[in-house]
């Protein structure tokens, strides 16, 4: 059982949760596209288009495709308290390295979100999945 | 869920039971984001009226205390073990938790009732 009390502190919003049993560990990733390069703030970050809870340290599997029909700049963000992914998959002829100059890469951490993005507008058929190894 | 305008977040009382392990889980949300607990301590008293009837605080030492789980930025574990617990006195008192920023700003974030319900089996002596 949980009780949550919200209230305001300066000019943040402070949610405070009681709770008898511990929470869940999952983790939530967010996934996005946009027309530009940027790295993106948090506001932006908390509003991309999709988001799911991953159990902590599992792939996290991005579907880009409901906005994709024409290629965009991909994002993905997630806690950087998660181990950090160096493989993205969408196919067996589709895959690939994580890093600088692949075809995604980690581009900065904004307030405890590691971001990803894609190095070119790009577009998926499928969904993408960013592999630890 | 209930809104107050100001902190501390009050309403968040605490019902226990003497001689029973105490466990409870705090999680702390800024503007919809964990907060990041790791570099503040913390600090909670239990107490009836001026007198102190517990005090917890940062680091897990054998009386109890506050440690942090390792999650999107932490969450708070508030624990006593039974046999401190059945040394507890039953009956309702209240209690807060402040939390201190490395800057040392202290914020109490919570306060309420902590009521403490008499056992019946006890330690035999």
């Amino acid at each position: 059982m949980s009780v949550s009390v919200t209230f305001r502190d300066d000019e943040d919003t402070i949610e405070i949760t009681l709770s008898t049993v511990p929470f869940s560990s999952n983790k939530i990733a967010r996934w996005g596209w946009m027309s530009t390069s940027d790295l993106l703030v948090e506001a932006q970050i908390v509003v991309l288009q999709g988001s799911a809870e991953f159990a902590s340290g599992s792939t996290i599997t991005a579907d880009f495709r409901a906005g994709n029909a024409a290629p965009m700049f991909l994002y993905m963000a997630e806690r950087d308290t998660e181990p950090i992914k160096t493989v993205w998959y969408g196919s067996g002829l589709n895959q690939g390295l994580i890093g600088p100059g692949q075809a995604f890469q980690v581009i900065g951490v904004v307030n405890g979100w590691r971001v990803y993005r894609s190095n070119f507008k790009t577009q998926f058929s499928t969904t993408t999945e960013f592999r630890i190894s | 869920m209930a809104v107050s305008t100001t902190g501390p977040a009050s309403g968040l009382d605490i019902n226990c039971y003497r001689g029973d392990t105490f466990e409870r889980w705090i999680r702390i949300r800024r503007n919809g984001i964990e907060e990041n607990l790791q570099p503040s301590t913390y600090r909670m008293q239990i107490r009836n009226g001026n007198t102190l009837i517990k005090e917890i605080a940062s680091g897990l030492n054998p009386v109890g205390g506050i440690s942090i789980e390792t999650m999107d930025g932490g969450v708070l574990l508030l624990q006593i073990p039974a046999g401190y617990m059945e040394q507890l006195p039953a009956g309702s008192f209240v209690y807060d938790i402040q939390q201190t920023y490395p800057n040392g700003k202290i914020k109490t974030r919570v306060r309420g009732a902590f009521t403490i319900t008499d056992d019946i089996t006890k330690t035999v002596s």
